[in-house]
């Protein structure tokens, strides 16, 4: 990969980066799959345990349809790199989990739910990380609560998200130190073929200005038949509406300029393997526009990046097929 | 229905997925043995109840077929067997299914060998005609395409094939157990209003123009005008309990429309509205005939009818009974902000289903009293008959794909974009299919070429003709079973497809020109459609360069009209000297094997834990009465038992209905040994104040009065 020109902001992240990372390597005796901490470990264990309760837990409530008055969704994701608003987190294979349980009245939908993200080999010094080099376990965990009213078509959502980071600064992490919140809001436009989307989150801490992401996703196949599956392609465009590192104001930044940040192309099977699981599979490639998005831990830019996701939803409330 | 379009996307022509099925079976090939002298004209009827226990794939609708809940009016065969004196025989059978398969018939002819080869019935006398309800189940094809796409369930189920092919056999051997000296009278009276074209586009391409076939009465549209609203009946009446006295045992019937009066995106099993239209006319006939009228239990005599020619006509359904159809969108599940939404299909509310559904049951309801009462008319106006009757059939197994017919259809079957976008009576929700939710391509109707190409003409074909019978054509059958029977001075024209108006009067046509060619003396012709087998559609050359439905449905090219119609005036002629019989194996490539339905538990149950009960209180909702009631084991088809609950007016003794009715729903709610369901009864204006479950002796009033 040809090296770039990158903004001072990046460069100066990233030189940083690159050099924590070279103490790290002259540090460490092996080339990788190194001890992990154990304190993360124990965290992963317990998510897993809510998780696996969650799942096997028997439920008294009806199967959940489109008219539901409780959805209950559990996502358990393998993915080769993290990615989080273009931005590369973690390098190298997470698993990913995300519980959501939504309670629904007429137009009127409450919904809240918790993400976590592990780290279950240890990255690399050359390599993005959340928990830090060498390390394994949590890095990051968020939660969420959202209220949506539906509107004919149309869907409209707020609320508000909170990550929290459990990665060591001095290892190339993100540690607690910039936890922070966020307001959101949603806009789906459910009534149209390529369901587009429109949603905006601003930082209510550290970071100014607001993010905002334009998405479509429009089916290239739907089996109609039992049990369906789905092959969605989805677009997403980032922009960062004053999230830039301002080095005069001295505050966090999300990215290094303000703008388009990047351009997402994805391609999606989902197959429902009965009422309770769904199995899926995603490839996802990106345009970087905005240096944060395009540099390596390494120092490199790189303007494309692939990834792959493979994941399963498992539904504690078994789904109700036809109608 | 066809899944090409997702078939070929999804597994492509690299993964093998797409390729001809293999052969499952060779079907047998039992043929009747050579008639011996009788004693002069004998008739016999049978019933048989054929309802499936829930968990089928409601057959017809393609995707939109549900997997079955429950059930309301049950499923019934319905046979006819006739001798005449020369000892010809001839069983005529109609089955509440969407369709009959070749599997089906040459398993049942089989059978009917095996267990009653004195019945004289092989394949080759007995004509299966499907009544052609969409509430039915499927899982019996030797094309591996119905059984993968005829409903969302896919699977070729080996035990529903060995029932229904059981049961089959057993009401001809129970209808010649009933052979009693008969008469006959055959006659037709028109039934207007009910009916209307559902392609006039492609049908006024015909030439000559299209033209009503009988003087219609004023105030119909056009499409309600030029439908066949000739309702045929053959009565039978058989000797009665006093020497010389004649009863009236029952009729076999033809009319031209689709049986598909409910939604389509009901969940019930249902013989629709040919099976509520031979409900009223067996009371009717059971009146006439002396009998105590029992409204609750199967009524003795026996109606049977079958489609004629009716590919193209639609019952006059309204609008508001056919609902949205479920759309690709975001998933209503949450996601939160962190996760992408996934598509789904969102499928609209259950009040709007339900509303569809109750719409649909009000015009099936008005349908059939409007025929049924038609019918009763016509059976009354016609005498006992004649004894003097004869009986001849001519038969032959088409090999579609054979090179000697090459020339005259194509040589290899293909379904038409407008096959998967669906019909009016039931669209698909891929019509209207748009790839990337952007760019159209073609699945519509009608859906034509702007210039025809190659041997299927007009036909707009997924991708390329090579490449849509690679993914699909290969899974289409490549036999077709046609018949000619002669009863008395008609002829019956058997074909496996659903002809439309004109096809049919072609057909029609055709046989009477033959016939008067090679001195075969009858006043008329009557096509019967979905006879034997499923070959889906034939449309005439003229309505086929239209492609709407019918067109697109017609798998073997603009020319199989002309192609039957030479076939069926050879087996009209030969019905002059030697009746033509030509009994080919078929090959059966029915695609995957899967147990659809449930199996019957391994263990013996005691039969008094399976014996209907109530286990939850009565309770009334709007206008509708509830009750949850255990009964049966999995894998139990409700048989010939009769029924299973009945309800009574407060006297006790009045019975107004059982689970075999219009007003009552049976849906299965879950439970293993033995299952739970839940009853659904809409009284009208019934006061209904006593549910008894049969079998029990368990009786419940309720002091909730519906309205």
């Amino acid at each position: 990969m040809r090296r770039r020109t990158v903004s001072d902001a990046a460069l100066a992240t990233s030189r940083y980066a690159s050099g924590v990372r070279a103490r790290i390597r002259q540090s460490l005796p092996g080339p990788r799959r190194r001890a992990g901490g154990g304190i993360h470990l124990t965290a992963a264990i317990r998510a897993a345990c809510l998780v696996a309760a969650l799942i096997t837990a028997p439920s008294p409530l009806p199967a959940q349809g489109a008219a539901a008055p409780v959805y209950v969704r559990t996502d358990l994701l393998v993915a080769s790199k993290y990615v989080w608003r273009g931005v590369t987190r973690s390098e190298y294979p997470t698993l990913q989990a995300h519980g959501a349980v939504a309670l629904r009245g007429g137009a009127l939908r409450l919904a809240g739910g918790a993400f976590a993200s592990l780290e279950p080999f240890g990255a690399d010094a050359d390599e993005h990380t959340l928990i830090g080099v060498g390390e394994r376990g949590i890095g990051e965990a968020d939660y969420w609560g959202e209220v949506s009213v539906e509107l004919g078509e149309v869907e409209v959502a707020s609320g508000l998200l909170r990550y929290t980071f459990h990665g060591d600064d001095a290892l190339g992490g993100r540690s607690s130190v910039v936890n922070t919140t966020e307001l959101f809001a949603r806009f789906d436009a459910r009534g149209v073929s390529f369901s587009p989307s429109l949603a905006a989150w601003v930082d209510l801490e550290d970071v100014r200005g607001t993010y905002v992401e334009l998405r479509a996703a429009a089916p290239l196949l739907g089996w109609p038949f039992q049990p369906p599956g789905f092959v969605t392609v989805d677009l997403e465009l980032g922009l960062s509406l004053g999230q830039a590192l301002d080095p005069a104001a001295g505050q966090r930044a999300n990215f290094a300029g303000n703008g388009p940040t990047h351009l997402q192309l994805g391609v999606s099977a989902l197959k429902r393997v009965g009422p309770w699981i769904d199995l899926s599979i995603g490839l996802r490639g990106q345009l970087g526009f905005d240096d944060s998005v395009r540099v390596g831990a390494d120092g490199y830019q790189r303007r494309l990046k692939g990834w792959i996701t493979v994941g399963t939803v498992i539904r504690p409330i078994p789904r109700r097929e036809h109608r | 229905m066809s899944r090409a379009l997702w078939c070929a996307a999804v597994l492509g022509s690299l993964s093998g997925g797409c390729s001809r099925p293999g052969v499952l079976e060779s079907l047998p090939t039992p043929a009747s043995p050579t008639p011996a002298p009788a004693h002069g004209l004998r008739a016999g009827l049978a019933k048989r109840d054929i309802t499936p226990p829930p968990g089928v794939g409601l057959m017809g609708n393609g995707p939109e077929g549900a997997r079955s809940r429950g059930y309301r009016q049950r499923l019934y065969l319905r046979a006819v067997l006739l001798e005449d004196a020369r000892g010809e025989r001839l069983a005529l059978v109609t089955a509440d299914l969407t369709h009959v398969s070749a599997v089906l018939h040459r398993k049942a002819a089989e059978r009917l060998s095996a267990r009653c080869g004195h019945a004289g019935i092989g394949a080759d006398r007995l004509f299966i005609s499907a009544t052609h309800t969409h509430a039915a189940p499927g899982h019996f094809y030797e094309a591996a395409n119905y059984n993968e796409s005829g409903s969302s369930v896919p699977g070729y189920d080996t035990l529903i094939v060995a029932v229904l092919s059981s049961k089959i056999a057993d009401a001809v051997c129970a209808a010649d157990s009933s052979l009693q000296p008969a008469r006959l009278a055959w006659g037709s009276a028109p039934v207007w209003g009910v009916s209307r074209i559902r392609s006039l586009p492609a049908m006024e391409r015909n030439i000559p123009p299209p033209e009503p076939l009988s003087p219609p009465p004023p105030g119909l549209s056009r499409a309600e005008e030029l439908v066949n609203p000739t309702l045929w009946m053959l009565r039978i009446d058989t000797a009665a309990a006093s020497p010389g006295a004649w009863a009236p045992a029952g009729a076999y019937a033809s009319f031209s429309m689709h049986n598909t009066g409910n939604a389509p995106s009901g969940e019930l099993l249902d013989s629709d509205i040919y099976g509520r239209v031979s409900q009223l006319v067996e009371r009717f006939i059971d009146r006439q005939a002396g009998y105590s009228v029992a409204t609750s239990g199967p009524p003795r005599s026996t109606f049977a009818i079958a489609p004629g020619s009716h590919g193209d006509v639609s019952p006059t359904w309204p609008q508001d009974s056919r609902c949205p159809l479920p759309q690709m969108r975001l998933s209503l599940e949450p996601t939160g902000p962190l996760m992408q939404a996934p598509l789904d299909w969102n499928w609209p509310a259950d009040r709007t289903l339900a509303q569809c559904d109750r719409n649909a049951r009000r015009a099936l309801e008005s349908i059939a009293q409007r025929i049924a009462a038609a019918a009763d008319a016509l059976h009354t106006s016609l005498a006992p008959g004649s004894a003097n009757v004869t009986l001849a059939r001519a038969f032959e197994t088409l090999d579609l794909e054979d090179s000697f017919q090459r020339g005259t259809l194509c040589p290899k079957p293909a379904t038409g974009l407008s096959s998967f976008a669906g019909a009016p009576d039931s669209y698909s929700r891929m019509k209207g299919w748009r790839l990337l939710g952007l760019f159209k391509i073609g699945i519509e109707e009608p859906s034509a070429r702007r210039e025809p190409g190659g041997c299927h003409g007009h036909k707009r074909q997924l991708v390329s003709p090579s490449f849509n019978y690679k993914v699909a054509g290969l899974k289409l059958p490549t036999a077709m079973q046609l018949a000619v029977a002669r009863v008395g001075d008609r002829l019956l024209l058997f074909t496996a497809a659903e002809v439309t108006t004109t096809a049919g009067h072609r057909l029609r046509t055709a046989a009477l020109q033959s016939a008067a060619g090679a001195g075969v003396t009858v006043s008329d012709a009557i096509p019967i459609s979905l006879t034997n087998g499923f070959v889906q559609y034939v449309a005439t050359p003229e309505e086929y360069t239209a492609q709407y439905y019918e067109g697109g449905s017609t798998i073997y090219g603009p020319d199989e009209l002309p192609f039957l119609a030479e076939h069926i005036s050879a087996l009209t002629a030969s019905l002059g000297a030697e009746p033509t019989l030509v009994l080919l194996p078929i090959d059966s490539r029915p695609g995957k094997v899967k147990a659809v339905v449930d199996r019957p538990p391994a263990s013996v149950v005691d039969s008094a834990r399976l014996r209907p009960r109530l286990t939850r209180p009565l309770w009334c909702g709007a206008d509708t009465l509830y009750a949850a009631f255990s009964a049966g084991a999995p894998g139990e088809w409700l048989g010939d038992a009769g029924p299973r609950l009945e309800l009574f007016e407060r006297d006790g003794t009045t019975a107004v209905a059982w689970d075999d009715d219009p007003r009552v729903a049976v849906y299965l709610m879950g439970g293993k040994l033995p299952r739970i369901w839940q009853l659904r009864f809409t009284p009208g204006n019934d006061r209904i104040h006593e549910l008894r479950l049969t079998g029990s002796g368990e009786r419940y009033r309720w002091s909730c009065r519906a309205s």
